[in-house]
């Protein structure tokens, strides 16, 4: 093992998202996808009072 | 004869202590999880074993109730136990040292014998709690992880030679309630995806996955599709497998993604659902697909009056 238990832990929680999210997203992925497309926000609640709002980037205009 | 007797006392203090170690360590992490040399071994089976050794010798002198149980022997001070070894080892030693105290020498040997097997009755107990105690500390890894002291004896004490595959396909017993699913393409060229319910290694080689909820993903007709020009969702690509359980052989499996779910009431990590939510929508909406997250963490519970 080239590395310690700690880090791949580590890296394991970094990357990890909760249940009740991935269901929503998969649930709901064409409803966010065309919030996202006419520029509005889309908000995501979760069952302890967590919200998540997801935005699409706006473009910058070149200077 | 001292060859024969200093075997019996390796595996005795030795190969005994670490397998008792072994066995009730396997029943929190199984032992194929770790990946050992010879040397390693030896070197694990002299560190699981030097503070109960160590602990039960000290008690055997001292405490009063390990002193003399169980099997006690009459007189036993310091003088009378270092002349009873003089005599043994002697005679071990040397057949003329054995023929010149036969009578003296059995009473000796029994006396020696009675005091080294009280001394490994309690050293197999504390071997067995310490098992005991370093597997509760397994199961609070989740809660511990963060302390300095804990973290370090994690890393090389209770893990130090453990395959890489243990916390990344099964970190249930580290993360309790993290589910990972795998999406694994095989070299028929075929995505499956399903969550991990088991893996396999062999001298911390994967042999094999058995996933759950497993389903194959359409890519011709997806791509079909997509040449097409027709704009296809992914989603109905994936075609459920009718079975609860399928096995893939490892040297069928080309590469790995793998998604950690963590259980409800973790707070998430930005950068994770980003990373989720640009997988799961591809580049349909934004400049490049860039979106941004705003994090709210969760309400905090009631207090009880």
């Amino acid at each position: 093992m080239v590395t310690t238990l700690s880090k791949l832990v580590e890296m394991i929680e970094r990357g990890s998202i909760p249940a009740w999210l991935r269901d929503s997203i998969l649930e709901r992925k064409e409803e966010i996808a065309k919030a996202l497309q006419a520029g509005n926000p889309y908000t995501l609640k979760g069952p302890n009072g967590e919200e998540i709002e997801i935005r699409a980037e706006k473009r910058v205009a070149a200077a | 004869m001292l060859a024969v007797v200093f075997s019996v006392l390796l595996t005795l203090y030795l190969i005994v202590p670490e397998a008792i170690f072994r066995t009730i360590f396997g029943y929190f992490v199984p032992e194929k999880h770790f990946v050992l040399t010879r040397t390693e071994k030896a070197y694990r089976a002299v560190l699981v074993t030097i503070a109960p050794l160590g602990l039960a010798l000290w008690a055997s002198w001292y405490v009063p109730v390990a002193q003399d149980f169980p099997f006690s022997v009459e007189k036993n001070t310091i003088e009378n136990r270092r002349a009873d070894y003089t005599m043994v080892l002697n005679a071990l030693y040397s057949e003329h040292e054995f023929e010149k105290s036969v009578p003296e020498f059995w009473h000796a040997a029994t006396r020696c014998i009675r005091r080294q097997a009280r001394l490994i009755v309690w050293y197999l107990l504390l071997v067995g709690l310490e098992a005991l105690g370093a597997g509760l500390l397994v199961l609070k890894y989740a809660e511990y992880k963060r302390m300095t002291l804990y973290k370090w004896f994690s890393n090389k004490i209770l893990f130090p030679f453990i395959s890489e595959w243990y916390p990344l396909l099964s970190p249930q017993t580290l993360l309790p309630g993290t589910r990972v699913q795998a999406d694994l393409l095989c070299t028929n060229d075929t995505l499956y995806q399903g969550f991990v319910a088991e893996h396999f290694v062999q001298d911390g080689k994967l042999t094999g996955i058995l996933l759950d909820e497993p389903k194959r993903f359409e890519r011709k007709a997806y791509l079909k599709e997509k040449e097409e020009g027709k704009s296809p969702d992914k989603k109905l690509f994936w075609i459920p497998i009718p079975s609860e359980h399928m096995y893939f052989f490892s040297d069928k499996i080309v590469n790995m993604n793998l998604t950690y779910i963590s259980p409800r009431g973790k707070p998430a990590d930005a950068e994770a659902v980003k990373n989720f939510i640009k997988g799961v929508l591809g580049r349909s909406f934004g400049e490049e697909g860039k979106i941004t997250i705003s994090l709210k963490p969760e309400k905090p519970a009631p207090k009880r009056e």
